[in-house]
């Protein structure tokens, strides 16, 4: 085992043709700086068996002529002093089972998380597991990153858990940015709808050309998947897709609204991005939006993504607050003159027939029809376990809501009536309370009444 | 006594004004332009389906 402290130099270790490393790098120390800490110490795991690369190897590297290793090295960051971090992890035989579980209890408090870094010359970063950001920043503003999943690591005896969404770099042989994007994707739908998400990115472009082959490019090298490929692959792996097609800039606030919506319900948004060039033909890139960051007056501000050729979490600044148009480092340093998300792929489980678009249209209708109250709204998918937990604690947490006996009657009904798993809601707030929730069932693709009114 | 009278009608107005509004989860208007809308937005044209992520 060996733990040092975090320096600069550290990074020279994962310098390759990408710059996805700087990315890493700015992320771990603005999370430092997030939690106010200053020190990190680095333990440098060898000879580490990463199960994604293992099989990229099997399926590639393995019968390449150069000698590429099958082993990868784990960097892991801690926050706190080299000294701290190294008695955390000493034992001798007179340690009690108090001073084991206590080290443990500290270690994960101290986890920022790890990179796995790959024995490859153009590629170094592979999974990627780094703790999130604390949700609300510096000046209140407030993150959402709720695409997660449980990841547990394994450390010299020590369990390590973190949710959080991981991240890996392409390797341009067995994956591009599609294949990461679906890899991404995966994680979190497995963990959301209970599914394995097992596959490594070897096999996530083995499947989309099995899926659909009609296409005159390779699988291996890979040079990127279509947008076909992308849906067949996920409909195989038992998933259905709800395409976005963003002709113009028109439809702000629809997007706006599913981001919203899908961010908040754990499900990550696979986003094409159009990316312009003066006097070139457009590029087509595949990134997965992980959560957004709203100000004070609940306006989304920021996007965050998982670009496999910048970094996890990387932020998505709007240009004149325009969802339509997206600055970051591919239009600050990568000579693209405009990004646009013309593309949106949804991947949900397929008892979800009722569309995002459908709810939305009908929640503007009802706006309308109740526009002299002033009523702001908010369109939400549960499982219906989880609202009715959730709808019972606000209850018992807010004595003074304004329908007050009725409400409440109206919440044990609810209670007590068979839902389907998963439901969409139409909640209306009134000065920034809740004020009254239409239930909806989200297993029709036809609208029908509420299956329950709430009303707060 | 007077204020709890007036608050009892204001529930029972908005409560009332609340469930008037259901009629729009249901009325073709609204429905047949909500699947119209679907059906603009959430189709790709086949020109794009094949186009490449390459970057």
């Amino acid at each position: 085992m060996k733990i040092v402290e975090y320096k600069e130099k550290i990074w020279e270790a994962f310098k390759s043709r990408g710059r996805t490393y700087l990315g890493i790098k700015s992320y771990i120390e603005g999370y430092a700086e997030e939690v106010n800490k200053r020190d990190i110490s680095v333990v440098i795991e060898k000879d580490y068996i990463d199960k994604d690369y293992l099989i990229d190897y099997a399926n590639y590297y393995a019968r390449c002529y150069d000698d590429i290793s099958k082993k990868t090295e784990r960097y892991h960051f801690f926050l706190g002093k080299v000294k701290t971090i190294k008695e955390l992890f000493d034992s001798n035989i007179t340690d009690t089972l108090d001073k084991y579980k206590h080290s443990v209890k500290e270690l994960n408090k101290r986890y920022i998380g790890f990179v796995v870094k790959r024995p490859l010359k153009e590629a170094k970063i592979g999974r990627t597991i780094l703790k999130r950001y604390p949700s609300e920043t510096k000046n209140r503003n407030i993150r959402y990153l709720n695409v997660f999943s449980q990841n547990s690591i394994h450390l010299f005896g020590r369990t390590l858990e973190i949710n959080t969404l991981p991240y890996q770099e392409q390797d341009n042989a067995v994956s591009a940015c599609a294949t990461i994007a679906l890899w991404t994707s995966l994680q979190a739908l497995g963990y959301k709808f209970n599914k394995s998400s097992d596959l490594s990115p070897s096999e996530i472009t083995s499947l989309a050309f099995e899926s659909n082959s009609i296409i005159s490019s390779r699988k291996y090298p890979n040079n990127g998947l279509t947008m076909y490929q992308i849906i067949s692959t996920l409909r195989e792996l038992g998933y259905e897709v709800t395409p976005y097609f963003f002709k113009n800039d028109s439809e702000k606030n629809l997007l706006k609204g599913l981001i919203r919506t899908y961010v908040n319900f754990g499900i990550p948004l696979l986003v094409g991005l159009e990316l312009t060039k003066r006097n070139r033909e457009q590029d087509y890139h595949a990134v997965v939006i992980t959560g957004f960051k709203e100000n004070t007056e609940k306006e989304i501000i920021q996007l965050y993504v998982h670009d496999d050729q910048i970094g996890p979490f990387c932020k998505v600044k709007l240009k004149d607050g325009n969802i339509f148009n997206w600055e970051n480092e591919w239009t600050e340093r990568r000579g693209y003159v405009s990004m646009k998300p013309m593309f949106l792929f949804v991947p949900i489980y397929h008892k979800i027939r009722l569309s995002f678009t459908r709810v939305s249209e009908i929640c503007n209708a009802l706006m309308e029809s109740l526009r002299e109250y002033n009523f702001s709204k908010e369109i939400l998918l549960f499982e219906s376990n989880d609202y009715k937990e959730s709808v019972l604690k606000y209850f018992f947490k807010n004595k003074t809501l304004f329908f007050e006996e009725e409400g409440f009657k109206t919440m044990k009904r609810m209670l007590q009536e068979q839902y389907p798993h998963y439901i969409w809601v139409i909640r209306l707030y009134k000065d920034n309370k809740r004020f009254a929730d239409y239930v909806l069932d989200s297993t029709t693709n036809i609208i029908d009444k509420p299956l329950c009114v709430i009303k707060y | 006594m007077k204020r709890k009278a007036s608050k009892k009608q204001e529930i029972k107005k908005l409560g009332k004004k609340l469930k008037t509004a259901e009629f729009i989860f249901t009325d073709p208007k609204y429905t047949q332009k909500a699947e119209q809308k679907e059906k603009e937005i959430n189709n790709i044209p086949d020109e794009y389906l094949i186009k490449s992520f390459t970057i």
